[in-house]
């Protein structure tokens, strides 16, 4: 790869978090029953019409806003033709020119030496039903579920150079579009998806090599073995003298190599125009000011707010990575100001456990200000690490308020001198021979009382505490 | 603008119809070019649009002069999607079928 | 003239209403007539009597409703409206045994409204034509000659109302598909303005030019049904949010004075002498009523059959894709693989009429031809379109003939589609530009003895206008019907 550079663009397909789908009022969600949620619209039943979700529309520009992009005042949907099984009216309803968004940019690399990666365009489309392969008898079902769910594409400019690259723009796009609620990003679902456009060319040279699409890959770590796999590929064909062919390939992460699907020639001639079904879609300045409005920190300045509260480089990024995690961070710090105990509290035991349960960390039982009490517990050495360590999935699952839980299981470290002094004078009252012995000399007998202290705090006080303060009374 | 076979062919493969369906070689190859026949003429007429004066005029797609503002994102159960599955010319369970994709 | 099935939509509603007549035994005159008539006429695809005497009884049972406009009366819908429950085929072998799962928006609204819905009649495939003939299953006959044409594509509907099988009907015009075979029946037919009705549930052919619209044998009549068709659906995204006016309280216009333009283009087309001669008087008479008659110069209209018949077809090749034998209608049998299985059904179960259309479509979008066919066709729209709109400045209304011929043989264009599209000149400039406009008798031909009709266009959402100007128009020219 010396003399070579990777030219790699990138087409994000990324579902739009709403309730119900672009077109329809059926409920925009998949992994029910097959064909639960069909209409006649998404069915392509004759005589059926689309009606635009005006909330996808909202998403789509917020996440221009967020991009830098320009948010076009008037832009149209157009028809893409072509007949597929999961395409139930034989056209997908998607957006050439104007789309709802131009332009715009996303920067990757360390801050001080940034690289611009600028996007083409943003558009709003439908998604297509799902094609279930039926081996054995010869027959594909098919599931409109997903028929119709929102999705808007964003396309970049050719400005990725390499896989590692390519990993880190999507990471990095995928955690905005999630912190702005734009989509819910689960991967796995195929909710951020993408298709990448890769050629070879001469470092630095001013023209593009063929290039070949890899089509579908929905996880970072694939994009960006395909993206490598490929440039090596390229690389062996061109050093070989031959050529590379203008085709769609697809990835199989099993085989770690990318095989072709279609070539050039078999190209779709999609046939797009205006959808006369639907008017031209508006966006006012007003609404654009509304959307301002509701936009949360970017998420380069939420990181950047984090390390200034004395978060290191790693816990920014965790609270970053998960989604609404800063959030629960914000409010957890409502209740204690203590940023970096809070922090290491949730990288280490809150996020995984969220990770586990598959939530969002505001929807989890464990309140922050419970979070912030367990950190205030800890702090005051009233709960040691361990314990705190113990009772977490407790607190995790069921809620509450951390110092009762810590004292029913006897967790609880009475630290409070003054408790411990009253408990202290209280076993000195009851074994006035003993506390003779001790002020003659018996000093051993000192671990009586601490015994009879840790008895009567049922175990939750202090020992080392408890035995200064007992010496402290019996010298007096 | 001439329409010739090769077009024809290409068009109709793009609309899933062919114009032969069913028929011997010969007649279909005929059956093609009747059809050609017919496009070319009918092309030869719509060619006069090559005449209109529209340089700067924007196209206008539709006479839509007014029309209703987005809905709002509420979902709604769909109460017929047995009617709906019940004209599938072929279905198992709830699913569509097909033939294979290869 | 003493049947019941003679009444006009407004003299039946009055009675009925009055309790003079019962929706039941208006009912039932209508399914007689329907089933002494339908032998020759053949308007009907589906006639649904069980429905309509049940639907009839539940009326007659809770008694009359002012508050239902069209309470009791027995209506035909062209096979293109979607019916819940009842066959809708499009005049298709494709959808010889569909049936829908929902009512298209204006049947639901019929329904409210009390209507009795009685038949769904007969139509070119998927309203491609003008004559009926395209209908896989079968001819309909014109009532007036049954040697004849109805027109088209909503031929059934004009037959249907002309025969008297009910007082009125719905039909939609796509490119003329309503005024025209209003004019060749007799009868009056209005298109609504482009959004004015909501097209949600009706076949689609192409969606930027179609509209739904009534058919019945007066101008009181179409008010009826269009104050109940008309008005938002939200379900319509091109619906004009604009409530729907009490069109049947339209005043009569008055002839004296009223301005009327006269597209050239239109009027300097080789007209039949019986229609030539029909107008001659119709003119006379309007100019001895007072009536203004202006000459327009509209010179785009010299293309608007060449746009439409691009635009209509490009939009049409898109959204007849859904009919690919999948989800509902013809499956090919036994196809050897999905390709084939599209392909097969799609040939055997599509006329050729709507096969040629569609690949006019797909070529007009096709890569290479999208310019200079359907972006072109899309800048002559609008240039067609601002001739309209200039015309209307200067008049209160344009008037032009609805067909250069009266009904004509059957198979007299049947090899020559050209001619044919040429014959839409007429009508279909007025979908390009979204108007509305009145189909209205003007007379019978001296020579055919069959009728002749006159359109009236009007600006955009002027309905209550142009209605008050057919009643006016009424009052001079009477009704064949």
């Amino acid at each position: 790869m010396s003399d070579l550079e990777a030219v790699i663009g990138l087409e994000i397909h990324c579902q739009l978090k709403t309730a119900t789908k672009l077109f329809c009022s059926c409920q925009a969600r998949s992994g029910d029953e097959p064909n639960s949620h069909i209409c006649e619209v998404c069915s392509g039943q004759p005589g059926a019409l689309p009606r635009l979700n005006g909330r996808a529309l909202w998403l789509a520009a917020k996440a221009g806003l967020a991009l830098g992009c320009q948010v076009q005042e008037v832009s149209i949907f157009s028809r893409k033709n072509y007949f597929y099984p999961d395409l139930p009216a034989g056209f997908q309803t998607s957006q050439l020119d104007p789309p709802v968004c131009l332009g715009g940019a996303l920067s990757i690399g360390p801050e001080d030496d940034p690289l611009l990666i600028r996007l083409n365009r943003i558009h709003l489309e439908d998604d297509a039903g799902k094609c279930v392969h039926d081996e054995a008898r010869g027959q594909t079902l098919v599931d409109l579920n997903r028929a119709g769910t929102p999705l808007i594409e964003i396309v970049t400019e050719p400005d990725l150079r390499s896989s590692a690259q390519t990993a880190e723009f999507l990471k990095k796009l995928h955690a905005l579009l999630v912190h702005l609620e734009v989509t819910e990003g689960r991967l796995e679902e195929g909710e951020f998806r993408c298709d990448v456009n890769i050629s070879l060319r001469p470092r630095g040279a001013a023209w593009f090599g063929t290039r070949c699409e890899i089509k579908n890959l929905n996880s970072f770590r694939h994009a960006a073995q395909a993206v490598a796999y490929e440039a090596v590929r390229q690389e062996s064909l061109l050093a070989q003298g031959l050529e590379v062919s203008q085709e769609t390939r697809l990835f199989d992460p099993v085989r770690q190599e990318t095989r072709s699907l279609r070539s050039k020639e078999e190209a779709h001639d999609y046939r797009y125009f205006p959808q006369p079904d639907l008017p031209p879609v508006l966006i006012s300045g007003e609404m654009l000011e509304k959307i301002r409005a509701e936009m949360p920190e970017p998420p380069e300045k939420v990181k950047a707010r984090l390390k200034g509260l004395g978060l290191t480089d790693e816990q920014a990024e965790r609270l970053l990575d998960r989604r609404r995690a800063a959030e629960y961070f914000d409010a957890a710090r409502l209740a204690l100001e203590e940023p970096k105990r809070l922090a290491t509290l949730m990288v280490e035991l809150l996020l995984p456990a969220c990770q586990r349960a598959g939530l969002d960390p505001p929807d989890c039982r464990l309140a922050p200000r419970d979070l912030a009490a367990l950190a205030r517990l800890m702090a005051d050495n009233t709960l040691s690490r361990r314990a705190a360590y113990e009772i977490f999935p407790e607190l995790f699952e069921k809620g509450g308020d951390p110092a009762a839980v810590a004292a029913a299981r006897g967790l609880l470290q009475v630290s409070d001198s003054g408790a411990i002094e009253a408990l202290a004078a209280e076993a000195i009252a009851a074994h006035p021979e003993e506390a003779e012995k001790y002020r003659q000399g018996q000093e051993k007998i000192l671990s009586f009382f601490v015994g009879q202290v840790m008895k009567k705090s049922r175990g939750a006080a202090n020992p080392k505490l408890a035995g200064e303060v007992l010496a402290g009374l019996l010298n007096q | 603008m001439p329409i010739d076979l090769k077009t024809v062919r290409h068009t109709a493969e793009l609309a899933r119809l062919d114009p032969g369906h069913g028929l011997s070689p010969d007649e279909a190859e005929a059956a093609l070019a009747k059809l050609a026949d017919e496009l070319a003429g009918i092309v030869a007429h719509i060619d006069i649009l090559s005449e209109a004066e529209t340089s700067g005029v924007e196209p206008l797609y539709s006479p839509l002069i007014e029309a209703p503002a987005p809905r709002e994102d509420r979902p709604a159960d769909c109460a017929h999607i047995e009617e709906i599955l019940r004209a599938a010319p072929d279905r198992v369970g709830n699913f569509y079928v097909v033939p294979k994709i290869i | 003239m003493s049947e019941l099935y003679h009444l006009t939509l407004s003299e039946a509603r009055e009675k009925l209403l009055d309790r003079e007549i019962s929706a039941s035994e208006l009912t039932a005159a209508c399914l007689g007539r329907i089933e002494r008539s339908e032998p020759e006429i053949r308007a009907c695809l589906t006639v649904m009597a069980e429905q309509a005497v049940q639907t009839a009884a539940e009326l007659d049972r809770r008694g009359p409703d002012p508050e239902r406009p069209l309470w009791g009366l027995p209506l035909g819908l062209k096979d293109l409206y979607c019916t819940k429950g009842v066959r809708t085929t499009a005049a298709s072998r494709m959808l010889e045994n569909y049936v829908p799962a929902y009512d298209a928006h204006v049947v639901s609204k019929l329904k409210e409204a009390g209507a009795v819905l009685m038949c769904k009649t007969n139509l070119d495939e998927f309203a491609m034509g003008s004559s009926t003939e395209f209908s896989a299953f079968g001819l309909t006959r014109n009532p007036w000659d049954q040697s004849k044409i109805p027109g088209g594509s909503s031929g059934g509907a004009a037959a249907s109302v002309a025969a008297y099988q009910t007082p009125g009907g719905l039909g939609t015009d796509t490119g003329g598909s309503i005024r025209q075979p209003a004019a060749l029946c007799g009868c009056v037919g209005l298109k609504p303005t482009y959004g004015r009705v909501s097209r949600y549930g009706i076949l689609a052919f192409a969606s930027s030019l179609d509209q739904a619209g009534p058919l019945a044998r007066r101008v009181r009549d179409v008010a009826w049904l269009l104050k109940v068709m008309a008005g938002p659906d939200d379900r319509d995204n091109t619906c004009s949010t604009r409530p729907a006016e009490d069109y049947p309280s339209a005043a009569p216009g008055k002839l004296k004075g009223l301005r009327l333009g006269l597209p050239q283009e239109l009027w300097e087309a080789r007209l039949d002498p019986d229609v030539a001669e029909v107008v001659k008087k119709a003119f006379a008479a309007l100019e001895a009523a007072g009536a203004v008659l202006i000459p327009m110069a509209m010179p785009n209209l010299r293309y608007s059959v060449a746009a439409y018949y691009i635009l209509a077809t490009a939009e049409a090749s898109t959204n007849l894709a859904r009919f690919d034998g999948l989800r509902y209608g013809r499956r090919s049998e036994k196809p050897r693989d999905l390709t084939e299985l599209y392909t097969a059904s799609r040939s055997e179960a599509l006329g050729p009429e709507v096969q040629r259309r569609i690949l006019l479509g797909t070529f007009a979008l096709s890569a290479g031809y999208y310019d200079a066919y359907y972006q072109q066709a899309a800048r002559v729209r609008r240039l067609i379109r601002d001739d309209y709109f200039q015309a209307l400045d200067r008049c209160d209304f344009l008037l032009a003939p609805v067909s250069s011929l009266p009904a004509w043989d059957f198979g007299r264009f049947a090899h020559d589609p050209v001619t044919v599209y040429q014959l839409d000149l007429m009508t279909l400039p007025v979908n390009l530009a979204g108007l509305p406009a009145l189909s209205l008798p003007a007379g019978l031909g001296p020579r055919s003895g069959l009728p002749v009709g006159l359109q009236l266009i009007g600006r955009p959402f002027d309905e209550m206008n142009l209605l008050g100007a057919g009643l006016a128009f009424e009052e001079a020219f009477p009704p064949l019907l």
